[in-house]
């Protein structure tokens, strides 16, 4: 969803479909896909309810989602929509967009059904919640004419990082130490600067510093020529956290911490490569691939940064051997 | 004595035939009525620039409509005349006229044809209709973006669509664009008087019916800026008004 959204930034298509819940007049196919899926849920749970049989019962909701999607799909999408690059930019994603509600819905009622620990149930519900409300902006967003835009981006990337956060601990049963200071910081520094990139793109000031890595000061000092300085500053704030962090993971030698640092780190070089490319191409559209990869592993710099913090409660609450 | 009281009543029918009228306004009554304003805008500029080829690639309708020759854009379009380089798409309107002025009925139309818009430069009165058309066996959308009139942005699916708009307030230079073809673009120009042309292919541009009176000219290119001049009309003849853009 983070790429498919960043796609649609990059290709300016945000309102290639024009309106909303509707797709140039239709049902939205997400809608009909929520509501039927809904509908199934509803009568999968009470079935199995008594029998507790979770492979069948997520098995079956998907299968009616997946049909439900299809479905709506064939026979509601605008005609020869996939053909066309700014509307399968944007009305893919929110058929994506519909596909992964209907999938947080399976996945907030299978964790409320089955999932005794209080951090996941709530995390499964901030999840969800969250998702509605990204849906919602992303329609208020398509409504007042894109001016929502810079929030619907950035309550993505929070809403990454909560699935991020619910996935670790749906594996590994949350621990309660405290996760490192470092690590945290360091993922409360990506997220800054994720922001900030979100502002940057919603300003569209990508060349507001028309070079890099010189000129180190904007020509002017407008919101976003302020905003594109300060996430460079982030730039080099973050690498600096990393690499901190990287070094903190090898000197605990933990794998479980060393392998996430280190995918970190490797990021964070293809990010900054990735953020120079955007300026030495000088933002045009035919490049427009380029910013779309830059979210893409901003994200991923988020998601190794968490599992890094998680990861670190675990590793402080781990027994040494004995002598 | 006679001569007297004639040329008085005379006098009192000559003073009586402003009241009710602005006396301000040099209103035009009917079709005949003032001058004219004609000339031509040229670019300074040594050679003509190269107009930049549109990849349409994004819409296989629109890349199959250029197969053989590729769309080219709309932003500078120049044609050599009588040794100079005259400018297409300039739009040349009257800064301030006295008087109102009713918005005619008919619409001016703005079409999407070859994946474009013709015309580039629309100029329309306040509250006049817009009449926006799809003549292309594809999807478009209508985005206008102005600052002060209201913003709307809707879907035309197939050819043969049309719907109209219209713009209550003066508004100057905003964009129309398209934003299932991110390289469709047109300007707008909503004025408070029906004096504004846009220039043609060879440059050249006439206003017709123009109040007699001394006006303040406004040049507009959306690549080259804008500039002004002063002009004086006489009723029954045409006033020249030439401009030349410095090419970037």
């Amino acid at each position: 969803m983070i790429c498919a959204g960043g796609n649609v930034k990059s290709k300016e298509a945000g309102l290639a479909v024009p309106d909303w819940p509707q797709t140039y007049g239709l049902p939205d196919p997400w809608v009909i896909a929520a509501l039927a899926a809904l509908v199934v849920a509803s009568g999968t749970w009470i079935f199995f309810a008594y029998k507790r049989r979770v492979s069948l019962f997520y098995g079956g909701l998907i299968l009616a989602a997946g049909a439900a999607i299809l479905f709506t799909y064939v026979t509601k999408s605008p005609p020869n929509w996939i053909l066309i690059e700014n509307l399968r930019a944007e009305h893919g994603h929110r058929l994506l967009a519909g596909g992964l509600g209907v999938f947080l819905l399976a996945l907030v009622i299978g964790v409320l059904k089955f999932e005794s620990n209080v951090v996941i149930r709530r995390l499964a519900v901030a999840a969800f919640v969250g998702f509605l409300l990204q849906a919602a902006l992303g329609g208020l967003t398509v409504i007042i004419f894109l001016k929502a835009s810079v929030y619907h981006a950035m309550l993505a990337q929070i809403e990454f990082g909560l699935l991020v956060a619910l996935t670790y601990l749906l594996v590994s049963p949350p621990a309660t130490a405290p996760a490192s200071r470092l690590f945290m910081a360091t993922t409360g520094a990506v997220y800054v600067q994720i922001l900030l990139g979100a502002l940057v793109r919603h300003y569209e000031a990508a060349m507001a510093i028309p070079g890099f890595p010189l000129p180190l000061l904007p020509e002017a000092w407008s919101a976003g020529e302020i905003f594109q300085l300060i996430h460079r500053i982030g730039a080099v704030a973050v690498a600096v956290l990393v690499v901190a962090a990287f070094a903190q993971a090898r000197k605990s030698d933990d794998r479980k911490l060393l392998k996430p640092a280190a995918a970190m780190l490797v990021m964070v070089v293809i990010q900054i490569l990735l953020g120079a490319s955007i300026v030495w191409t000088g933002a045009e559209r035919e490049y427009n691939y380029i910013p779309t990869a830059h979210v893409a592993v901003g994200s991923l710099i988020v998601a190794c940064s968490l599992v890094l913090a998680l990861q670190s409660k675990r590793a402080s609450t781990a027994v040494p051997a004995a002598a | 004595m006679r001569i007297l009281s004639i040329l008085a009543v005379m006098a009192f029918l000559i003073s009586t035939m402003g009241v009710g009228q602005d006396s301000a306004a040099p209103a035009v009554k009917t079709e005949k009525e003032g001058g004219s304003i004609t000339g031509k805008v040229a670019l300074a500029a040594d050679k003509a620039p190269k107009r930049k080829k549109v990849k349409t690639d994004a819409d296989p309708v629109c890349q199959d409509q250029y197969k053989d020759e590729p769309l080219l854009s709309d932003e500078v379009v120049t044609k050599e005349v009588g040794g100079e380089l005259r400018l297409q798409w300039v739009a040349v309107y009257l800064k301030e006229v006295k008087g109102s002025f009713e918005a005619p009925k008919d619409p001016v139309t703005i079409d999407q044809k070859g994946c474009r818009y013709e015309p580039h430069v629309v100029m329309l009165m306040v509250n006049q209709p817009l009449k926006i058309k799809n003549s292309d066996p594809t999807m478009h959308n209508i985005h206008a973006m102005p600052a002060i009139n209201k913003e709307f942005n809707f879907g035309q699916a197939k050819a043969g669509m049309e719907e109209t708009k219209t713009f209550d307030q003066v508004e100057e230079g905003f964009k129309i664009k398209c934003d299932v073809h991110p390289w469709m673009l047109a300007w707008a120009f909503v004025l408070p008087h029906p004096f504004g042309a846009v220039t043609n292919e060879d440059g050249t541009f006439e206003i017709k019916n123009v109040p007699a009176g001394e006006y303040d000219l406004v040049f507009w290119h959306e690549k080259f800026g804008k500039q002004e001049m002063k002009v004086k009309v006489e009723d029954g003849k045409a006033a020249t008004a030439d401009a030349k853009f410095e090419g970037k």
